[in-house]
């Protein structure tokens, strides 16, 4: 059913009873991932952690606690398009293989909290933006992120992400419009990814995947490079 | 609004309205009031003083406010890097924000820049960009984050009526997860 990417560390819960809202449409779902999340940044030394989704006071001070520095940013709301000055950095052509959508320099984050926003990304932004991803991690970094499993591709309002515990997080829908949420199959992450490993996979009951990536060590990168074809 | 106090003129008219500028390194007159600079004042220099300042206008520059509350208003556009006790940020701020006592960006609020400061609130639907530093050096040990877990770290709330209900169970102390050894 899953591929290699998968082979380790995989739990699959399904039929968990549903999870209690706080507000209108909003969800509270136990979380996997940010508990091992949360363990490995302990343990790091002046951690980094960059968060991509929408910006939770809360949020940020889970991961003060952990000892990081955070770094902000709502790439479904980029400030640069409301501050004067900024309006050029808007529509950024992902699909151009140098486009650098993320502005920090190479191996920064520890950590990098990509929520659910790969699923607002078309295949080809979406390999875009994992490069750029790759880029910004530090080896042995990881990326977690949300990608949704259902069979077909919908269209849902994004979602704001407000971690209530080391272990709970709340899934709010934010706003009335609804964008199509791009389905992308294990084999399609595994691609995007080809420089990380993964760490930790769950599927959760409301379809969504838990996903935790770790990006590979360069020794462990060229290790596993790819073999030609023709040596297949 | 600019008061003449003893040894410290401040020249009335300094600042042109409408569309003109000057510009001015101003220092307020310390009288205790609560200073507004209005929706159509244009700032650009430095601006100092010694008592809380609202602003509803655009500054570009520098703004100090030592010890003292500082106001971005729904209409106030600032570029500068902003240095008070506490700084409420309901307008736009495109600059680091530096606050002895606390850093709020509302939900109106938009940010730009980094924040140093022990407390900050950032209400749902603000819009921030930037690195949050709540130590004043950044080398913090893994020690002292731990005390630090204790004595200085402050809840988050929302500023307006919301449903934040963020339960702050301290992660458990990691523990050694021989998988993880050696990456």
């Amino acid at each position: 059913m899953f591929g290699p990417i998968f082979k380790r560390r995989v739990a699959i819960t399904l039929g968990s009873q549903p999870a209690p809202s706080t507000g209108a449409g909003a969800l509270i779902q136990v979380s996997h991932a940010l508990p091992r999340l949360a363990r490995r940044l302990s343990a790091a030394s002046h951690p980094r952690v960059l968060d991509l989704g929408s910006v939770v006071g809360g949020n940020l001070q889970f991961f003060i606690d952990l000892g990081c520095k955070v770094t902000a940013e709502d790439l479904l709301r980029p400030v640069e398009t409301v501050l004067p000055g900024s309006a050029e950095k808007a529509g950024v052509d992902w699909k151009e293989p140098a486009a650098k959508r993320l502005e920090y320099p190479a191996d920064s984050f520890n950590a990098v909290l990509v929520w659910d926003y790969f699923d607002f990304l078309g295949p080809g932004e979406a390999r875009g933006f994992s490069r750029d991803l790759q880029r910004i991690v530090k080896p042995g970094g990881i990326v977690m992120a949300y990608f949704t499993s259902r069979e077909t591709e919908r269209r849902e309002p994004s979602r704001r992400f407000r971690i209530l515990g080391a272990d709970r997080i709340e899934w709010t829908p934010i706003g009335v419009s609804r964008s199509l949420r791009h389905v992308y199959q294990n084999r399609d992450i595994e691609r995007m990814f080809d420089g990380f490993r993964t760490h930790f996979a769950v599927v959760m009951q409301n379809g969504s995947r838990e996903i935790l990536l770790e990006k590979k060590a360069a020794a462990q990168a060229s290790a596993s490079a790819p073999r030609s074809p023709a040596a297949g | 609004m600019w008061d003449k106090k003893e040894g410290r003129d401040v020249a009335p008219g300094s600042f042109a309205t409408g569309t003109g500028y000057a510009s001015a390194s101003q220092s307020l007159p310390g009288t205790g009031r609560l200073v507004n600079i209005g929706q159509t004042i244009f700032i650009k220099g430095e601006l100092t003083g010694t008592e809380d300042l609202t602003i509803e206008g655009r500054v570009e520059g520098k703004i100090e406010l030592k010890d003292h509350n500082l106001t971005i208003g729904p209409n106030g556009k600032i570029k500068a890097d902003v240095y008070a006790k506490s700084i409420i940020i309901t307008g736009e701020v495109l600059g680091n924000a530096y606050a002895s006592e606390k850093v709020e960006i509302t939900n109106s609020g938009v940010l730009q820049g980094d924040i140093t400061s022990p407390r900050i609130v950032i209400a749902d639907g603000a819009q921030f960009k930037g690195s949050v530093d709540m130590n004043k050096g950044n080398s913090v040990s893994r020690e002292d984050r731990q005390q630090q877990r204790t004595d200085q770290v402050k809840p988050m709330h929302p500023v307006k009526d919301e449903v934040s209900t963020f339960k702050g169970a301290m992660p458990q102390q990691p523990q050694a997860n021989p998988a993880d050894k050696g990456r």
